[in-house]
């Protein structure tokens, strides 16, 4: 559509979808990208995915919500399409993420090795004290893709 | 002599359709039950993630009968004078599934090694205190179990 802006519909498992395409203007230091899509469930938003282009190398991509089985289907392909952006480091804020599932954790390894595979790197923020940390920790994936308390720290690690 | 917290097993229930949704209110009403009954919230949580995986698990692999039949939920609350516990039985009409007789595998060393497969029982496994199976009248009883002390 002419103003980017996708129709809202009704998604998998019954989610509506509501968001705008991708329209990110590369070779400015930071743009801040009207790409988002809300997912809501019975009237009420459960999933959140946005990004913003931070000069040429970064993308910072930012997921709140829950990522399990409903959560996850509605935003996976739409992480895998942003995470293959040609940037050199990509940043995930899981932040304001209220739950990971092993669905989501798969997600997110999918979209680090591509990220790995085209040479750049894919880091995690997550909230020290959550039961996203807690998923992490427990498959062992917090040792395959770095994680930081604060997006600072995030963003310097994943162009370094 | 029975003390002042060796009190009976609180018993809840609840059952769901087997698709993704449901498996959201699942987790909502766990969350919420345990509050009631007041477990603490790091074994509540724990609770909640294994069974996202087992329900997950059984409307992934568990075939056509499991996908034609209602989940049943149990959680029972028990505490004694050391520690309590709040256990969830999951029965599913699903093919025939003890998650205890898979081997552990490794965990992955680096990203290339990492397999998307398997991450739910790893979960399950290690956020879980106890694992119960078995196999009665065509139904797959797993029980997950978490605990916490009181001392």
């Amino acid at each position: 559509m002419a103003d980017g802006r996708v129709p809202a519909g009704i998604g998998q498992d019954g989610i509506r979808i509501d968001g705008n395409s991708d329209s990110c203007v590369q070779g400015i230091l930071r743009v801040s990208c009207p790409a988002n899509a809300k997912f809501e469930h019975e009237g009420e938003i459960i999933m959140s995915i946005s990004h913003e282009d931070v000069g040429e190398d970064l993308r910072r991509i930012v997921i709140s919500g829950r990522l399990d089985m409903p959560g996850t289907n509605s935003v996976a392909s739409q992480l895998e399409e942003l995470a293959a952006a040609p940037k050199k480091g990509v940043v995930v804020d899981l932040s304001a993420l209220k739950f990971l599932a092993s669905i989501g954790i798969r997600a997110l390894i999918t979209s680090a090795k591509a990220v790995q595979q085209r040479g750049g790197k894919m880091v995690l923020v997550v909230s020290d004290s959550s039961t996203v940390m807690m998923s992490l920790e427990a498959t062992g994936v917090d040792q395959l893709i770095p994680v930081f308390k604060n997006a600072s720290d995030a963003e310097r690690a994943a162009v370094a | 002599m029975q003390t002042e917290r060796s009190v009976s097993p609180r018993f809840d229930e609840l059952t769901i359709g087997a698709e993704g949704a449901e498996v959201r209110r699942a987790s909502e009403w766990l969350d919420l039950t345990c509050r009631q009954r007041d477990v603490p919230q790091a074994p509540a949580e724990r609770l909640v993630l294994c069974l996202n995986e087992v329900l997950a698990n059984v409307i992934t692999h568990g075939g056509r009968t499991a996908l034609s039949a209602p989940i049943r939920l149990l959680l029972e609350v028990r505490l004694d004078q050391d520690h309590g516990e709040a256990s969830v039985k999951v029965s599913d009409a699903g093919m025939a599934f003890d998650p205890l007789s898979v081997p552990k595998g490794m965990l992955p060393k680096t990203l290339g090694e990492a397999s998307p497969g398997g991450l739910g029982l790893v979960i399950i496994r290690r956020c879980s205190d106890r694992l119960h199976y078995r196999r009665e009248e065509g139904l797959n009883h797993l029980t997950i179990g978490a605990r916490w002390n009181l001392r």
